[in-house]
């Protein structure tokens, strides 16, 4: 007998602050031991629906009608640490919520929160950490752990707890495509277990190669789509969800096949049709004439013989490129191959220990190069831009606007000028209908979207991205590249630090691959894509379309 | 970065102590300290102190910078104290026997004996309150807090502060950066106005996102029940042995004697020069 895990029926939401319901009329049941996926863009009120199921958000906020019953009982009622027996919830930054000083005490917290005798506290602990192989690592400080192990500590927090359900708010988000599949195979497990487990997730893609069980799309508070992975991929209004299509789909869909003849879609391992391999094939040969478009290749800096090292320990060995204008470069590595030190150096944020780093002034008929060792940190940001990660680091509490329009303002811009680049800007990344809001009240999205033109309106030769569309739904993300393609088009050299595929695969023009401290050749995309090896050694994976090119058209790959 | 005045782990007597007797000595001894000017009783605590630090194992390396630094402290204040009051010690003692020069300036054996006084000062705190700090790991404190009576949500705070104090000062650094390659004037050709403008809107912006990290901190902690029940127990809270018993009488006898030589003498100040 299947038993139900949490049942919604006609369950509606309305913040007390806001006019409208967040949440409107959701029915759907969720059956126990299933994995769930919720998918829909941001502010469709996905991290409302969780927190109701957590109990973060109660009817102390807002005003809820219909019934949410988990486990059988009606939870109109009750408060977090209620709920918390029954739902275990991991947030989407596994920072905050690593509230220990070690990993031993992060997952004994609950416990020790239940008052839980030490001697038993210790002993679930050491169990909990066996079972999620992190026993080598309890004694170790958040600092000293990868986001994977982070992500992993955060589930054996959670399960140390008891609770039957699992919920997990974008587990993805921070991790590498490798450490992606690590995860979702340690859910998967837990799913083996009996855990029920309700995930949102941006990433489909990655997602559907361990498989769910059920899908639930939102879209502006309403359920859109329930039900299985296959009826959603067919679905005709797949697009209008702004959801991120798989690759593999998305490659046959260009090619003019109908996505409705296809057999096991949800599987790229399994998927078929009639005449799918042909009609893939003369795609791929009318791709391959259009493909060697002539970009300009004027130099914008030049790096060479550049090393770097924390103490004893050396990060950048000898690395000698070129980034030019016009052009978009992913810089790609593990995590501490060294390519956020290298992106701190070409920024000015850490100094050049040994080697040198020239520009190119693009005002001087002559090509004359510009020593960075030189500069002034504001004068080197006129040369090369650098965006954070974390956009807490980025903005300061202006408006929307000024946070923009500070840069030129403190580089003496006429304001007439500056209102005319600013709105331009703010349209062209969908942030100009909240230009008077301060930036601290956007969404991470559009923080995201924010502190890229913050940085990107100086102009500078040479704009770097740490991780430009991590967290962001399809939508953001797309319209971010698209923002940045334009500023390419424009002259600037796009140089993006990334784990992310599609970006790697649809919008770079060049790979430069990290592997402990040393470059690879510069190549493209397509290139990389095809090396096994080099995409392991840079904590990659195969994306999904290539792994139907290489089982469908073969012969292709190289290694 | 090393984390300057960090917990660092070893094997040690110290180490092994808990954190609750470890916290309680090191207060009572300090009141004790602070308390008497007698040489007998301070270069007792002196000695008493040192041990400490060498049986905690803590090597000179780690604390070098720290060290160096005291002593230039101290010398300043010393010398600030002669420059200042240098008959500071004949008032106290109510003798003057002038070893060089004349006047107000002339070097008193009874200034000097004080100024020794206030240099044993540095000499008992900074190691015993190093021997304390680097042997104690923040939970084990928090912990111990917790025990003699703190509640433990503010206990806690204590511990979740250092934890989170590395995340802080790393997006203040790289903040700091960002805004100077936007133009704000930070860096060292900026005028003091300019700086002080600037520097004021980053503490804004790191507050702002400071807040925010609590607000999040404290869901994750309630979405695993902190706060629930009016008790928790402590994953690193160690036993009571019997060295625990013995330091706190130790601390408590050395506070006894404190007092009592305070009663014997007739005052803080123990005067040999009558």
């Amino acid at each position: 007998m299947v038993e139900t895990a949490i049942q919604l029926k006609d369950l509606s939401f309305r913040y007390h602050s806001q006019a409208e319901e967040t949440l409107k009329n959701l029915n759907t049941t969720i059956k126990k031991g299933s994995k769930t996926l919720v998918l829909g863009p941001s502010g469709s009120g996905k991290s409302t629906l969780i927190s109701l199921i957590n109990g973060l958000v109660t009817d102390k906020d807002g005003e809820i009608s219909g019934t949410l019953t988990i486990d059988g009982q009606d939870q109109q009622a009750g408060d977090a640490f209620e709920r918390s027996l029954a739902v275990g919830t991991i947030l989407q930054d596994t920072d905050r919520q690593f509230v220990g000083l070690t990993v031993a005490e992060d997952i004994g917290f609950v416990l020790e929160n239940e008052a839980v005798p030490v001697r038993q506290l210790r002993a679930a602990v050491k169990r909990m950490a066996e079972r999620l192989e992190l026993t080598a690592l309890l004694p170790l400080g958040p600092e000293s752990l990868s986001g994977g192990q982070k992500q992993r500590v955060a589930m054996a927090g959670v399960l140390v707890g008891d609770s039957p359900i699992l919920v997990l708010d974008e587990p993805l988000a921070s991790l590498d495509p490798k450490t992606g599949q690590q995860i979702l195979e340690t859910i998967d497990q837990l799913h083996q277990e009996g855990i029920t487990i309700i995930m949102v997730e941006h990433r489909l893609d990655e997602v559907l190669r361990q498989g769910v069980d059920q899908v639930l799309v939102l879209q502006d508070g309403e359920f859109v789509f329930d039900g299985q992975t296959a009826d959603l991929l067919k679905e005709p209004a797949f697009h209008d969800w702004q959801l991120a299509q798989p690759a593999y789909l998305s490659w046959i869909e260009n090619s003019g096949y109908p996505l409705a003849q296809l057999e096991n879609r949800q599987d790229v391992d399994r998927v078929t049709g009639p005449g799918l391999a042909e009609a893939l094939e003369k795609l791929g040969q009318s791709e391959a004439a259009t493909s060697i478009a002539k970009v300009g290749d004027d130099e914008a800096l030049s790096v060479s013989n550049l090393s770097y090292a924390y103490g004893d320990r050396q990060i950048l060995k000898n690395l000698s490129f070129r980034i030019e204008r016009n052009r978009w470069l992913a810089l790609i590595g593990e995590n501490g191959s060294g390519k956020s030190t290298l992106a701190r150096i070409l920024a000015g944020f850490l100094p050049i220990q040994t080697g040198s780093i020239l520009a190119t002034d693009a005002g001087s008929p002559a090509g004359e190069r510009i020593d960075f060792a030189d500069l002034t940190l504001s004068e080197q940001a006129q040369y090369v831009g650098y965006v954070s990660q974390n956009p807490n680091e980025m903005l300061i509490g202006l408006s929307v606007f000024d946070e923009v329009a500070t840069g030129l303002r403190l580089r003496n811009v006429p304001e007439q000028i500056i209102e005319e680049k600013v709105f331009f800007a703010l349209k062209k990344a969908n942030l100009y209908p909240y230009r008077n809001w301060q930036s601290q009240s956007l969404s991470f999205g559009q923080k995201r979207r924010l502190s890229v033109l913050a940085v990107a309106i100086l102009e500078p030769a040479v704009l770097i991205l740490d991780e430009p569309t991590a967290g962001q739904d399809d939508v953001s993300a797309k319209g971010l590249l698209e923002y940045l393609s334009i500023l390419r088009q424009d002259g600037i050299a796009l140089v993006t630090v990334t784990h992310d595929m599609a970006l790697i695969e649809k919008w770079a023009d060049q790979v430069l691959s990290f592997v402990d401290g040393q470059l690879s050749e510069k190549m493209r995309p397509a290139e990389l894509f095809q090396s096994k090896s080099l995409l392991k050694e840079t904590a990659l994976i195969t994306p999904s379309d290539q792994i139907l090119r290489e089982r469908l058209l073969k012969g292709v790959s190289h290694d | 970065m090393t984390d300057f005045l960090g917990y660092q782990e070893r094997d040690s007597i110290v180490h092994r102590l808990n954190a609750t007797s470890k916290l309680l000595a090191f207060l009572l001894l300090t009141v004790a300290g602070i308390l008497s000017f007698d040489i007998r009783f301070l270069l007792l605590l002196t000695a008493f102190a040192g041990l400490l630090l060498v049986l905690s194992k803590i090597s000179w390396q780690s604390i070098r910078i720290l060290v160096y630094l005291t002593v230039v402290f101290a010398l300043l204040n010393l010398i600030l104290i002669y420059v200042f009051a240098p008959q500071y010690g004949v008032e106290l003692y109510q003798t003057k026997t002038v070893l060089i020069g004349s006047g107000d300036y002339a070097l008193t054996s009874q200034q000097l004996f004080y100024e020794l006084l206030v240099l044993l000062k540095y000499c008992f705190s900074v190691p015993l309150s190093l021997a304390f700090l680097l042997t104690t790991q923040p939970s084990q404190l928090a912990a111990g807090l917790n025990r003699i009576g703190v509640s433990y949500k503010v206990a806690y705070a204590f511990s979740l502060t250092l934890r989170y104090l590395p995340t802080v000062q790393n997006e203040f650094q790289t903040t700091r950066k960002v805004q100077e390659a936007r133009g704000f004037a930070l860096g060292k050709k900026a005028s003091l106005a300019k700086k002080v403008v600037a520097s004021t809107r980053l503490l804004l912006a790191l507050a702002f996102s400071t807040l925010e990290k609590v607000e999040t901190i404290s869901d994750a902690m309630a979405l695993r029940r902190f706060g629930k029940k009016k008790k928790r127990t402590w994953y690193y809270s160690q036993p009571w042995r019997v060295g625990d018993w013995f330091t706190l009488a130790v601390a408590i006898l050395l506070l006894l004697l404190a007092l009592f030589l305070v009663s014997v003498d007739g005052g803080r100040f123990w005067n040999p020069f009558v």
